[in-house]
């Protein structure tokens, strides 16, 4: 089958002979294999025969003084044949082949997530001590052993993770957090008025009281202090305790009387880029700006080897999809003016709630304005550190 | 004057196998008018585009038509393309 098929290759030759029958029997009987036999005039046919049997029939046609002459060749080995004659074309598909089989298996590129005050560089490099570096096996790494290492040796990493993605190494951090409690636990310190304020409820644990509940106090006086007289000597000290009293709060807001709102898509503009790493290439050089009337959609296909490894090169295509807008008013303003109000005004305070309110609504040319005095009763206490502590001062 | 069988013949007819090829047995098929097959056949005499002419074992097979040519020749094989007017059976003179 594979002699008869076209595939192994086929030699079209123009025989010339005195005697074509009998040159034919001859073949015949010298099991020589004959397809597509033409004649081209009365002493010369053209034939195709076997590649295998080139040899066999020429010495034939020379024994027997008939001439024959190769026009062509044919089959898929033939082409391939053509394909010896050039050793960069091998050399370079032998060298594809192999980096296609090989790059799978290796790390080229790293990329760190989740840190925000260490420097990735600095991660990179205590990872690359430990088998993370460019052209590493990743079957090779052990994430439990790089994540001991970077533990180890940055002390203000909490959690590190090691996972791999194609060629992509990524290394996931946490940092630890520090909390505000533990930066105020030494020195002095006193407790303060945020805003002018009536005092309406007191509690001190630390430290000295220095009002009474009733009285009116104004933004930054102190409200307890940290120095503490005892008599022979002066007790420095953390203030700790509660003040709350009623303070005014002005606010205004701004809301305009009509928004825009999409209604009919008019159009679809795409734009590709390509993504090698961290690096971009974009085809459009269009800004990214976009108005009201433009929606956007991202999307980033990665290219992935079969298995699901996934290459460090993507096609990024934005969509940018152009909508009709239309005008609209508002039609409950000033319901969203005093619901922005009531939400924002207890985001300013420590703690503490709204106990009246006296809010004026004015339209303008295109904006409604919302101004206000509300009567809120709210932790009016906050701690401050004293900074110039005396000498004689006792610190406990 | 009427041939003697031969004692092949005479066996094949004892055992009721008339009908079935015997091997070096000359088979010819003709596939519709466009493709001949000759099996057993022993050489060309005469090769042409309007004739093919091929010597068998009882005689010789005669192909007549239009742009003849030999599609393939393995060993004992041969297949005639083209467009067939007429096929021709000549016996040999004993």
């Amino acid at each position: 089958m594979w002699k008869d098929s076209r595939i192994a290759g086929q030699i079209v030759a123009e025989l010339t002979s005195a005697d074509i029958p009998a040159t034919l029997t001859v073949l015949q009987y010298e099991g020589i294999e004959i397809t597509d036999l033409r004649i081209k005039d009365e002493l010369t046919i053209i034939l195709s025969i076997h590649k295998s049997e080139w040899n066999h029939l020429c010495k034939l046609c020379k024994k027997r003084g008939e001439k024959i002459e190769a026009l062509s060749h044919r089959g898929i080995l033939s082409h391939f044949e053509g394909v010896k004659k050039r050793p960069i074309l091998i050399a370079g598909l032998t060298l594809l082949l192999l980096l296609s089989l090989w790059t799978p298996g290796r790390i080229f590129f790293v990329r760190v997530e989740g840190n925000t005050t260490i420097e990735s560089a600095q991660i990179i490099e205590t990872a690359s001590y430990f088998g993370i570096h460019f052209g590493a096996s990743r079957v090779a790494v052990r994430s439990e052993k790089v994540k001991n290492a970077i533990l180890e040796s940055m002390p203000s990493i909490a959690w590190a993770g090691v996972n791999t993605y194609g060629c992509t190494a990524v290394i996931t951090v946490r940092e630890r957090t520090t909390t505000s409690d533990n930066t105020v636990s030494e020195g002095v310190s006193s407790i303060v008025a945020v805003a002018d304020a009536i005092v309406r409820n007191m509690t001190v644990l630390r430290g000295k009281g220095l009002c009474k509940v009733g009285e009116a106090v104004k933004e930054g006086q102190v409200l307890i202090s940290g120095y503490t007289d005892c008599g022979l000597m002066i007790q420095a000290q953390m203030a700790k305790g509660e003040v709350f009293g009623e303070t005014i709060r002005a606010m205004t807001a701004i809301s305009p009387r009509e928004y825009a709102f999409r209604t009919q898509q008019t159009g679809v503009k795409q734009k590709l880029s390509l993504i090698i790493g961290k690096k971009r290439i974009n085809f459009t050089n269009s800004s990214g700006i976009s108005g009201t009337g433009c929606a956007k959609i991202y999307e980033e296909k990665y290219v992935s080897l079969p298995g699901g490894f996934v290459l460090p090169f993507a096609i990024a295509i934005e969509q940018w999809i152009s909508y009709d807008t239309e005008l609209c008013e508002y039609g409950n303003a000033e319901l969203l003016l005093r619901d922005y109000v009531k939400y924002s005004i207890p985001l300013k305070m420590v703690g503490g709630k709204i106990l009246a309110a006296e809010e004026t609504i004015k339209a303008y040319d295109g904006v409604f304005l919302l101004s206000g005095n509300y009567h809120c009763y709210e932790m009016i206490g906050i701690t401050k550190i004293e900074e110039n502590m005396p000498h004689y001062v006792k610190n406990d | 004057m009427k041939r003697q069988a031969s004692w092949a013949d005479r066996l094949l007819k004892r055992m009721e196998l008339e009908d079935e090829s015997m091997p070096k047995q000359c088979i010819l098929e003709l596939c519709n008018d466009s493709r001949v097959l000759i099996e057993n056949h022993m050489g060309v005499i005469e090769y042409g585009t309007e004739r093919v002419c091929v010597k068998v074992q009882y005689g010789q097979i005669t192909v007549i038509g239009n742009d003849l040519h030999m599609k393939r020749m393995i060993g004992q094989i041969l297949v005639i393309c083209g467009r067939i007017k007429h096929i021709d059976v000549k016996r040999r003179c004993h």
